[in-house]
């Protein structure tokens, strides 16, 4: 019995190590998130979604749209641009110094138009300097950060996702295969809410060769007598009808989803991972680029 | 804990039982009804698995199939796929072959079979509502733990019922030393209440917040794979094969390293992760699988010393589904710690060589180690010939065709898959079209597997059905052969053999007396007949 109860122990020691490990400890790194306020503008980050969207992400789960989608947009790094926002008055002095920073442009020539971005996909050192030498000329510039790699370039997400953004989610839905495209970016993609519907009812409609099963059971059927209904399905002003010419209502469901779908955006820099803004305000901008100074140090 | 070990060693705990107190068949009568019954249920379950996985394979061809019907929608016929083969059929199975493997190297008869029995139904009963709960839209969307919140309890309780009384039995045994396969089984029925109910407190019923969930769900998945189901899988080839080869274990202490190797690194390594787990988790789980990684190497060492020259019988009986789940256990080890790999993960993540890899856990080196088994414990439990080698031969090449060509297939559209998504100038309906040729070829692997999981019933259904209804004599005179032959078989490797060249020989006896006995009657009768014959 000496042995058994060795060797039950043994196993003890294993279960409590691996639970510390990877139950614990997340717990202890992540589980008193909560969601951050910008003191400037005042709103709350992640942005709490409608109770449409968060009955739409039952309809999410229900139907096991993560076996197909993710929701993690990867990044391999950071890049570096400078906007300048002003030229400022010394425009002899600035455009001179222009075609040094920039080939694209030749001296003597008429400046750009306001804001413009200069010197794109370079390190932060050559961005700081670049924005030094402008501003002693006079110039409103700045260094601007840009994270890269193929998810970002496909525009799945303006930077990549991080723990934060599933704060308010139950459960969180990341989801590991991409036989459909990643949908953490979705609502700032693609904000056409008729055209998820006109999707989902009939995905091949709206996608030529997709194969996303179609979920027409999301969708009530209704004889066409008269006039279509107000909120039948529209897809270019057409109305929708399935096989048996009936006209397409969506129901509460598929709205909800749609909703939720609305709902997933990344545009937003946050301090875990910086990047730029969906309008390119110049506000908070060297901030931005202040923060991953460390991080960026670090990938070198 | 070195020296018993070695104390062990010198007296033969290398090879599993060699002390009879009680005879074998009155331990393997013991546990007949629950591990029959697990056995039979697994098997409908895996066929029941098959057969969604086939319907969903099939969507790829034809998208719009069942559009109209939510409760058959791909998102929910995923998870109730996974649920009925790796809850329904796998860890079933698992359980089952857990308890036979307790009670014949412990030596001890099954402590109260009729509440394992009942047990083990109360599991059915909790996967059957776990996979309605799916079907209805209730399923958790966390992988292999996609059971809705309700239905866990009942596993959990039906579990503690099955396995207590297992680890009961374990506690009795007669024979005190224990052999390699007994740590793992023993660790894996501990392991699994443990990360079961870790999972279902904190995301069914005290939710954690964010991208804790994700941790804890990976590391639940891969614990189940890796020391559950795994654990199970280990014991039946280190089991098996010294067994039926009649060889004593190379190496006891390299078992044994394995052994804590596997549990202390096993339960974190593969618990991949996207951009937002931190990032430390990634590190400490491929560090980890580098770790498993060399296990199974030590593990493939171990086998193939003890195999030695006898490499030729690895591909006979139930041996061989043994060979290949050994063999899918190594490659499994590399290829995990290569995926781990940065520069690897980079192309793999998302893609279909997840699903790959998972088939070749799963599908590969569980399932075979199950197969292995049922084909070693069936005849013995039933007392009967057992599956006609045709039949165990067909199955075995109709699944390994199965499949190699499911993991084939996935990993290499995976690969591909990763290559154009990271190449930003291909548009992702271009990248979704190359994965669309691999995953329509895949179809063929499920409908071999679907095929292979029908033989499976039908080998497993026919040679019950031969001992319990239709065969000489039924159950009753079954029973009441089987106490008056006093095989002391399996006291030593050696013996094994010899229980099923003398119970054939016994059995062909019986047959011949029983018609000697029939033709006596019909004699007799002709001979009546003829008497009023001659009086008319």
């Amino acid at each position: 019995m000496n042995n058994g109860l060795l060797l039950f122990f043994g196993i003890l020691v294993a279960m409590v190590s691996s639970w510390f490990g990877f139950v614990h400890s997340p717990q202890v790194q992540f589980g008193k998130h909560v969601p951050e306020v910008d003191e400037a503008t005042g709103k709350s980050f992640p942005v709490p979604r409608s109770g449409s969207a968060n009955r739409g992400r039952d309809i999410y789960r229900q139907n096991g749209c993560a076996s197909c989608h993710t929701q993690q947009v990867r990044q391999s790094g950071y890049h570096f641009s400078v906007v300048v926002d002003d030229f400022g008055t010394n425009t002899v002095q600035v455009s001179e110094l222009l075609p040094s920073i920039d080939s694209n442009y030749t001296a003597g020539n008429d400046l750009p138009a306001t804001p413009v971005s200069l010197k794109e996909g370079v390190d932060l050192r050559t961005a700081e300097g670049v924005v030094k030498s402008l501003t002693e000329a006079g110039a409103a510039a700045t260094a601007v950060i840009e994270p890269t790699g193929s998810d970002i370039e496909r525009g799945w997400g303006l930077r990549r996702t991080v723990g934060r953004d599933y704060l308010l989610d139950a459960p969180v839905m990341l989801g590991n295969q991409r036989i459909g495209p990643d949908l953490a970016n979705l609502g700032n993609r693609n904000p056409d809410a008729n055209w998820h519907l006109v999707h989902l009812f009939d995905p091949r409609k709206a996608v030529e060769g997709s194969v996303m099963p179609s979920y027409k059971y999301l969708f009530e059927k209704r004889e066409l007598t008269g006039q279509p209904a107000s909120d039948a399905l529209r897809f270019n002003g057409d109305l929708v009808i399935d096989s048996e010419g009936r006209q397409v209502i969506p129901r509460r469901s598929a709205r909800d989803l749609v909703a939720y779908l609305m709902s997933l955006r990344l545009d937003n820099p946050i301090f875990e991972a910086p990047g730029q803004e969906p309008e390119n305000t110049a506000s908070g901008d060297s901030e931005g680029a202040e923060s991953p100074e460390g991080e960026t140090g670090a990938n070198e | 804990m070195s020296e018993s070990i070695n104390n062990g060693n010198e007296s033969g705990a290398t090879s599993p039982g060699w002390e009879v107190e009680i005879p074998v068949q009155e331990l393997d009568r013991s546990c007949r009804m629950p591990v029959l019954f697990m056995l039979w249920k697994a098997a409908g379950w895996l066929f029941l698995g098959s057969l969604l996985a086939f319907l969903n394979s099939i969507r790829f061809h034809a998208p719009d199939l069942l559009a109209h019907c939510p409760w058959l929608t791909y998102g929910r016929i995923g998870p109730a796929a996974s649920t009925a083969l790796v809850y329904g059929f796998a860890l079933q199975a698992g359980f089952g072959i857990a308890l036979w493997l307790m009670v014949r190297m412990g030596r001890s008869l099954l402590v109260q079979p009729g509440f394992v029995f009942l047990g083990a139904a109360f599991w059915n009963i909790g996967v059957l509502v776990g996979f309605v709960g799916i079907l209805m839209g209730d399923g958790s969307s966390y992988a292999l733990f996609e059971s809705p919140s309700y239905a866990v309890p009942i596993l959990f309780v039906s579990y503690t019922v099955l396995a207590g009384l297992g680890l009961v039995t374990f506690i009795r045994r007669q024979v005190k030393s224990l052999y390699v396969s007994q740590w793992f089984v023993f660790a894996s029925l501990l392991w699994f209440p443990w990360i079961l109910s870790t999972a279902s407190l904190l995301l069914h019923y005290y939710p954690v917040r964010g991208v804790t969930q994700v941790a804890i769900a990976g590391w639940y998945a891969t614990g189940l794979v890796t020391l559950v189901l795994g654990g199970i899988g280990l014991a039946v080839i280190f089991y098996l094969i010294p067994k039926i080869l009649q060889k004593p274990l190379h190496s006891h202490f390299l078992g044994l390293f394995a052994f804590w190797l596997l549990l202390f690194f096993g339960g974190g390594a593969g618990v991949l992760s996207g951009t937002t787990v931190p990032a430390w988790i990634s590190g400490l789980s491929a560090v980890m699988s580098f770790f498993v990684c060399f296990a199974s190497i030590l593990v493939a060492l171990n086998l193939f010393q003890t195999v030695g020259s006898d490499v030729g019988k690895l591909m006979t009986g139930e041996l061989r589904f043994a060979s290949v789940s050994a063999l899918s256990f190594l490659l499994l080890g590399f290829l995990n710690a290569l995926n781990a790999y940065s520069g690897v993960t980079e192309i793999t993540q998302f893609t279909l060589v997840l699903p790959a890899l998972q088939h070749l856990a799963v599908g590969g080196f569980i399932t075979m180690a199950i197969f292995a088994a049922v084909y070693h414990i069936l005849p013995r439990i039933l007392d009967s010939d057992g599956v006609s080698s045709g039949a165990v031969s067909l199955h075995f090449w109709v699944t390994i065709l199965g499949v190699g060509l499911t993991v084939a297939v996935l990993g290499l559209g995976g690969l591909i898959q990763g290559q154009t998504m990271n190449d930003p100038s291909i548009p992702f309906t271009a990248v979704t079209k190359s994965a669309l040729n691999f995953l329509r070829m895949e179809t063929v692997g499920s409908l071999l597997l679907l095929v292979g999981s029908v033989l499976f019933l039908v080998n497993v259904g026919r040679s019950g059905c031969q001992v319990l209804c239709c065969g000489d004599g039924g159950l009753l005179s079954c029973l009441s052969d089987s106490e008056s032959e006093d095989e002391t078989e399996e006291s030593s490797p050696p013996a094994a053999s010899a229980e099923k060249k003398s119970a054939a020989p016994k059995r062909a006896a019986k047959k011949a007396s029983k018609k000697v006995a029939a033709k006596k009657k019909t004699v007799a009768a002709k001979k009546k007949q003829a008497k009023k014959a001659a009086k008319k």
